[in-house]
Parts: structure tokens; sequence; C-alpha cells
């Protein structure tokens, strides 16, 4: 049986990291190589050319990430690095990523909790709104968020309709940035949250109202417990999802300091070529989302909660009515829920604007060729990377939860091992969302180049190569919405099946994928807009057959026509909210257990 | 019949109905899927025609979207019995890293879309055009061009823009610039041409001093965006009172949206100059064509489209028969009573990672 061959599965789960630190790896010895015949640094070389004495020295003076290159190499190479600014720079993403990440839990936490409340009809209608937020390319969020609270928007007006005065002054710096990311992060936190209640069952609240606890008491005793295992992972994907955030920091930072490790590393590529640079960034970046796993991530993912034990099928159907009934009427106090109510509105403010504030002078782009051609590709694209994401996550989280499992069965105290599997998930998932798409592109498009299947047809070529980065992109955030469920099944089951001596092809044919099977299609959804958002990679390929829905409004707005791009985003909007409502239905909570 | 099938070649596994519907679905949406790829690769790879083909790099405003790019195409290929294929970038230093990228093997003939700022930089990837030495006896441009590698096809400044109705009275200089309070918003030089521009501008005007200007600007620096796009849509939507752009935007305004009220502020201590500029790429196996495609670009026929396709000044004037809008005209005028400032190219290669330090210290 497994006993002996579940390292093998590891190494299958490691595999989309080993990729994405193969490109990695490419850009670094390929920039190795280049600097050799002088390619690489053109900065430095051109300066020799044109003033060959002491020109170097005298241009270099001053930088203070570029000091003496000639002499100890050892001493060069580390304040090349890491220096004060570097310093800087880490410190800044840290700290803007801590804050992002604490705040857009807590408001996930009250709307996951306020979402509860509501009908089955009317959660799922909002659910979708809100997931929305999560999957639009960030320049879109930021203009919607900017659009309410900048120095000419909603909120301002209104205050100075009102009171004659404006309420905010300015939010750029660390402010937009913390804001615009828990507009991106808080609404997946929701999402994840609200799984988790779903697995708990009826039973702890049913419990907890019988019982007649009070809300905090019930936030004590039944919310936070059941959260807890949780908490730490997402805490620590959100926490990397800020870390690596670019569009919104660039946009929202107000200059130079604000500068943030990703945009460093978009640095060293774009203004000084040294690939080099940009690859131990990268790596500085990966270790520190990884880090922020290690911590954060349950020390015993196994561990089975006193309340949560899965509901059979047939009583769980009626989960959700009692559970609204349960919340809505003791639990959750009123002053609470409305408390919650203003943070669900403003969230849900984003996606409307777009398609409101987009005008219909804008559907003159209806009549171009290019448009749909944008729409044709964004759907290719989305549904090759979204299928591609969706097996890679499954069979990572499979195999590492055999791991998982197999190590509680055998109850192994070793340290290593009691890591190991948690580990080869962050070997499998974290390289991909630390490492810049930038990166990962440029990589990528080095090893491409010169084989002889580029130059046949490059055009497919460049689709293969941007499905494979937009899936990585993606593959952490699918991994999250596959987890729980996986994780509960061994859970509450792995004794049994040993037991049983049930095959794994079996249990995952028979168990595995019928679980998992209604959440597949709103992941699928879920990471067929995800795949959409990264302009970087896409802009590196350039291909004009290539172009998505995203990138066609950008290049719109690039050439003045801001009605056209308005109304692509707002195509974009209505699609993926489509999306959501046809195929979203396995992230609801009712039907999951149908 | 699927059911029975599958049970026969997976006897052992446990079955029930809603699996082999996945599995028909999964099927279907793999067909269609397939299908997708095949028809996105035919549709592209069927455009390769007998004909010999011209690859020309270019940054993607210029070719999608209604822009320059696309109105120039058919009308070459009418002319040289050839196919024009754009391979299009985010921006210009995006092309710059892809010809460092792929060095011998890059498959560009021509280039369209470096600027005068960052063309000692790419000059080693490119061949003399072999114009003659008079080829830009005719140009229109307000300064002098020689060159034996780079072809400008148009040009403009960078400028301030405000909304004249909601700032009346618009600084006049960049000391009154210096010394007023407005809300401004500049894109990052790192990133993006028109801040590099404005880097060099401030470094032109005021040399050693420019890290005081900078501290100065930083406090009336809103934001500083990755592109000019993101700025623009910044300013417009009332972020700021005047933004980093072109002198020529207002003719947009005016000639598409017929709105009078954007303006460009013209400093009388000068703006800074932006040369847009073609070349051969020295990877090139038919100069002959490349040289061709450059000489039509420069000619009037294609000059004619540059003031409305690109929103930016066409390198013929009147003398050629190349008309502009009378926007252009007016702006052009006016430009003729201030200085227009250039930085060398080379000095600009040779400083601006220091320049950028100095920025970036600067905001801090």
């Amino acid at each position: 049986m497994l006993t002996s061959r579940w390292w093998v599965l590891g190494l299958i789960a490691a595999l989309p990291g080993m990729i994405v630190v193969g490109a990695l790896a490419v850009v670094l010895t390929l920039s190795v190589f280049t600097l050799d015949d002088g390619e690489v640094s053109p900065g430095e070389q051109a300066i020799g050319e044109l003033q060959p004495q002491g020109a170097p020295q005298d241009a270099l003076q001053g930088t203070k990430d570029l000091t003496d290159f000639s002499s100890r190499p050892t001493v060069r190479w580390l304040d090349r690095y890491i220096n004060g600014y570097t310093m800087h720079v880490l410190g800044f993403t840290l700290w803007q990523a801590l804050l992002s990440t604490l705040i857009s839990l807590l408001v996930g936490l009250l709307c996951a909790l306020r979402l509860l409340c509501f009908t089955k009809r009317r959660r799922e209608l909002l659910g979708d709104a809100l997931l929305l937020c999560f999957v639009l390319p960030p320049l879109i969020v930021v203009f919607g968020v900017i659009a309410l609270f900048g120095y000419n928007g909603i909120v301002n007006k209104v205050a100075l309709e009102l009171f004659s005065f404006r309420a905010i002054e300015g939010i750029y710096g660390l402010r937009g940035i913390v804001l615009a990311h828990v507009f991106f992060n808080a609404p997946f936190a929701t999402y994840l949250f609200l799984q988790r209640f779903e697995e708990l069952g009826q039973l702890p609240f049913r419990l907890a109202s019988e019982l007649r606890l009070s809300f905090t008491q019930v936030l004590r005793h039944v919310i936070l417990p059941s959260l807890r295992p949780m908490i730490g992972a997402s805490g620590a994907l959100i926490f990397s999802l800020c870390l690596t955030s670019f569009t919104i920091v660039l946009l929202l930072g107000g200059g130079p300091r604000a500068t943030t490790l990703p945009l460093a590393i978009f640095e060293s590529i774009r203004v000084d070529f040294d690939p080099f640079r940009a690859a131990v960034l990268s790596c500085i970046q990966v270790a520190l989302s990884f880090c922020a796993l290690l911590l954060c991530a349950p020390k015993r993912i196994t561990r089975v909660l006193p309340f949560a034990r899965r509901e059979s099928t047939s009583v769980a159907a009626g989960v959700y009515a009692s559970v609204v009934e349960l919340l809505s009427a003791r639990l959750l106090p009123a002053w609470f829920k409305i408390f919650c109510d203003i943070f669900l509105v403003i969230l849900l403010l984003v996606p409307i604007y777009v398609v409101v504030g987009a005008s219909l002078q804008g559907a003159s782009i209806l009549g171009e060729k290019i448009f749909y051609h944008a729409l044709f590709v964004s759907v290719a694209l989305g549904l090759a990377s979204s299928i591609v994401s969706c097996l890679l996550a499954v069979s990572l989280l499979w195999s590492v939860r055999e791991g998982v499992f197999l190590q509680k069965y055998k109850r192994t105290r070793s340290c290593f091992r009691k890591f190991l599997p948690e580990f080869m998930l962050a070997i499998g998932a974290y390289p991909l969302l630390a490492v810049p798409p930038i990166v990962v592109a440029t990589g990528l498009f080095l090893l491409l180049r010169g084989s002889a299947a580029y130059q046949s047809a490059p055009v497919a070529c460049a689709f293969i190569a941007l499905v494979l980065i937009n899936s990585l992109v993606s593959l952490p955030i699918v991994l999250r919405f596959f987890a729980e469920s996986l994780y509960a099944l061994a859970r509450n089951y792995s004794h049994l099946w040993m037991s049983l001596k049930i095959r794994p092809s079996t249990r995952f044919m028979a168990i595995d994928f019928p679980s998992i099977r209604s959440s597949i299609s709103a992941v699928l959804a879920c990471a067929f807009c995800l795949s959409l958002s990264d302009l970087s990679a896409i802009a590196l390929f350039g291909r004009d057959e290539i172009t998505t829905l995203p990138y066609l409004s950008y290049l719109l707005m690039g050439r003045y026509r801001w009605h056209e791009a308005g109304f692509c985003l707002a195509t974009l909007v209505l699609m993926y909210f489509l999306l959501f409502r046809f195929f979203g239905r396995g992230l609801s909570m009712s039907d999951r257990y149908a | 019949m699927i059911t029975g099938a599958i049970r026969r070649i997976f006897p052992r596994v446990y079955f029930c109905s809603f699996f082999c519907r996945t599995y028909v679905c999964s099927a279907v949406v793999l067909v269609v899927f397939v299908l997708m790829q095949i028809g996105i690769i035919a549709v592209s790879e069927n455009a390769v025609a007998q004909q010999r083909k011209l690859v020309v790099y270019t940054y993607d405003s210029f070719v999608v979207a209604g822009g320059l790019g696309d109105t120039l195409k058919p009308m070459y290929e009418e002319r040289c019995n050839c196919e024009v294929e754009y391979r299009t970038f985010a921006d210009a230093g995006t092309i710059l890293n892809t010809l460092r990228l792929e060095k011998t093997q890059s498959e560009a003939d021509v280039v369209i879309g470096l600027d005068n700022n960052m063309s000692a930089q790419a000059k080693r990837f490119f061949r003399p055009h072999g114009l003659g030495g008079d080829y830009g006896r005719l140009f229109d441009l307000p300064v002098k061009w020689v060159d034996s590698v780079f072809v400008p096809f148009d040009y403009g400044w960078f400028a301030f823009v405000y909304n004249k109705k909601l700032l009346p009275n618009a600084p006049q200089s960049f000391d009154e610039l210096l010394a007023s309070d407005l809300r401004l918003i500049i894109q990052d030089p790192r990133t993006s041409s028109p801040g590099l521009g404005l880097l060099l501008w401030v470094k032109k005007l005021y040399g050693d001093d420019a890290e005081r200007v900078w501290k100065n600007l930083f406090n009336k620096i809103v934001t500083v965006t990755k592109g000019w796009s993101e700025a623009y849509g910044l300013f417009l939507q009332g972020e700021a009172d005047m933004v980093l752009s072109y002198n020529t935007s207002p003719a947009y305004h005016l000639l598409q949206e017929k709105n009078t009220d954007y303006r460009a502020a013209i400093f009388e201590d000068g703006l800074f100059l932006q040369i847009e500029l073609g070349a051969i790429a020295k990877t090139s196996k038919q100069p002959e064509l490349a040289k061709d495609f450059l000489r039509f670009i420069i000619s009037p026929t294609a000059q004619r489209m540059v003031a409305t396709g690109n929103w930016m000044f066409p390198i013929l004037g009147k003398s050629q028969q190349v008309e502009k809008p009378q926007i252009f005209e007016d702006i052009r005028e006016k430009m003729r009573s201030v200085p227009t400032l250039t930085i060398a190219s080379g000095k600009v290669l040779q400083q601006r990672r220091v320049w950028i330090a100095e920025w970036r210290e600067a905001g801090f």
C-alpha cells in the first residue's frame, strides 16, 4: 500500500514549485552566463564604452545599492543585495502586509458572520458579488476604491454636501495600501470562514443556543476555536498575497517611500536589467512567505475539534435554515449586525461601481473585431489555466494529505516527519505566489526562446507558457478552496479507511472526488477569473494575437479611450458574475450537503 | 451505454450515476477546450502567408485599439507587396529588454517606439539606417536631428495637464509650480517614459539643485504611478490638480470629446522633448525591406496620420503638405516662444542610475 510510497506523492506535490524554482534557476544561470559577454549589465558596459577612464566609478557614486564592483567579491555581493535600501524596502513590505492581513481577517470574519444570517438565496447572491472583488484585476479594484474614498470620491462628496469639509484628505500612502488590500482580501477571508462554518455543521450552534450562551460566549467557545486550525493558514496566504501585491502598492503608495519588494524586483528587471538581482530578491520574497506559512501553520492539521464532527448528509441538509434562525434570533446582537452590514456594503460597492460607472458611449467597442478577439482569448486562456491549476491543486493536496494522515496513523513523533507534509505543500505552492510572474515569465521566455518549437509555432508556445504561468499564479488560492474539504474528510475518517484497507485509488474515486465534486465548478470559475488578472506576463510574451479583456482595457486607457476601457471592464465584471452565478454553486453552503 | 463502457474498463471502481455524468461533462468541456486551442492556433498561424514578412517590434498602444500602426499596416502592405507583422510589448522599456534577452536570435526587422532619452542604451542592437546624409533635411523638428541609426517619426513635449475650470490660475513656469501648493500626479521614472522625462527635465533646469527641488515636489505629489494610463485616469477622476502628460493631450480632448477645458501648462522656462524613433535591427535578414519601411513612415503619406493616430506631432511640416489639425498648429506655434529642453542620451545612459537614486532619496 501507500506506506512505503508516500514520499513519491510528495515529489508530485512539489512539482509545480519545482517548475518555478527551475525558472528562477534559469534566470540566475543565464544571467551569469550572459554576464561573461557583457550583455547583462548594459548600464555599466555602455558607460565603459562612452568614457573609458574612471567613468564607472563616477557614475556609480552616490547610489546606495551599487558599490565598488572591482574589489572584494563577497563584500560587493552582500552590499549589493543587503543594504540600507533593501532593509527599508523589506521593513515596509512586511509592515504593510502584516497590517493588511490582520484587518482583512477581521473584516472577513465580520462579513462571514453577517452572511450566515441571510437566507440562502440572498446569501449566495451577496457571496458571488463579494468574491468579485477578489478575482478582479487589482487595477480595477484600486480605481473603485479611489472612486469611493479618493479626494473627489463619493465619501468626500457626501461629506462636502453635508458638513462642507472633506472627510478624507488623501488615501495615498500606507492607509491607501492597507485599505485596497482589505478590499481585495477580506472577501477571500469571508469565503474561507464560511467554508469553515459549513464544515462545522449545525451541532455547535444548536448546542450554543440550547445552552443559552451569550454572543461573547459563542464567539469564545464556538466560533474562534473552530476557526483556529485554518486561520493561520489563510492568514499566511493573505499575508503572502499582500507581500507580493504590486499594482496596488504602486498606485496608492504615493512615492518612493512606499517601495516594496515586488517593486524592487520589477525595478531590477526593467530599469537595471539585472535578472540576477531580481532572482535574488525573489528568493528573499519566497523565503519570507515560506516563513509566514511555517509560523502560522497549525501544528496539527489533523486535530479534531470537540464540536466539529461532520454531519451525515441527511441531517445536514437542514443545516442552513437552523443556523440562520439560531444566529439571527439569538446569537448575534442587532448592533453587531448593523456594524457588519456597513462593511458588507462598502465591500460590495466596488464591483457595483465598475458596472454602474461604465458609460454606454463605450459600447462602440462592440463594433470592433479586437473586442471579440480579446473575449475569445480570455475565455480560452481562462479555461485552460483554470483546468490546469485545479488538476495541480487536487493532486498536490491529495498527496500531501496522504502523507499527513498516514503519519497520524503511524503516530510518528519525529519533528521532521511531522512538518514534512506541510513543508511540501509550502514548497509546492508558495514559490508560485511569491515569485513575481515577471520573473517566471522571463525564465520561461529565456528557455523557450531557443527551442525549435518556439520557432515553428510561436503563438502556440506563448499561449502554453501563459497558461502555465497563470495557472501557477492562481494555484495557491485554488489550493485553499479545496484544502478544507479534503482535510476534513481525513480528519474524520482516516481510521475507518485504514481499518477497512481501502485502496488509495478507490478512496479517491469513491470518497474524495465526490466530496470536492460540487466545489470543482466553483473553484474553476474562481481560477478562471484569477488567471486573467495578471498583466505582466502577457506583456512579455507580446503577441497581439493574445490579448485578454483586462489587457485590452489597459491598452484602451493608454489611448485615451476611457469609455471603451470602462465598457470592457464592465463586461468583464458581468462575465465573472455570471460565471459565479452559474458555476459558483459549489462554494455555497447548502448545496455541498445536498 | 457510456456507463456500461466505463464499467467494463474500470470494473473495480465504485460508481454511481453522477460519476458518469461528470465524465461526460468533462469530456465535453475538454473537447470544446481543445477545439478552442486549435482555433486560436489556426487563426494565428494561418495568417502566415507565403509572402515576405516584415517583423516590427513596437509598444502595444501603437498598434492595438485604433493606434497609428493599425492605419499604417494596410497602406504599407499595399506598397511593398509583403506582410507586416507587429510584435507588441507593454512599453519601450520592455522592447529594449526583449532585445537584450533575445540577443542574436531576435526576429525583429524594425523597432518602432524607442525614444531619444533611451537611444544610447539601445544603439548596439541596431544597424545604420543608410537613408543618406540629408534625410533629415525636411524635418520640422524643434531640434536638429542627425543620427546614423535612429530615424524619428513623431515627437512631443512632456507637460503638466490641468482642467481650466478647476484650476484657473495655472502656474506659468516651473518655479511657480514649485511655489504653489497644487496636487500633482507623476509617473515613476523607473517604469515609464514620461516619468523619466520629468526626472531629466528637473535635472536640466536645476542641475545639482535637483534633489532639493524633488524634495519640494514630493510635498505636492499625491502619488507616483507605474504608467501614463493610471496617472491620467486618476487625474480624470479628480484626484489631482495637474498630471504629468504630453502637451498634445488637450488636442485629444478637443478633437475627440469637443471638450476645451483641458490645457497643458506651457512653462516659460521650457518643456522637455520626447522624440519617438524607429531603427533597423542588427539581426534583420532583410535590411532593404526594413529600410524601405523606415522610409515609408517618414513619408508625407504616413506622417499625415500621426497627429490624430498617435496624438503626437508629425516630423514633417506644412512644406511637405502634411497638414495637422488647427490645435496642433496652435500648440506648435506656442512652443516656438519657449525653450525646448533635451539631454544627450549618452549622458542619460551614464547618469540615469545616479539620478534615479537621488530621486528616490528625495522621496524618502
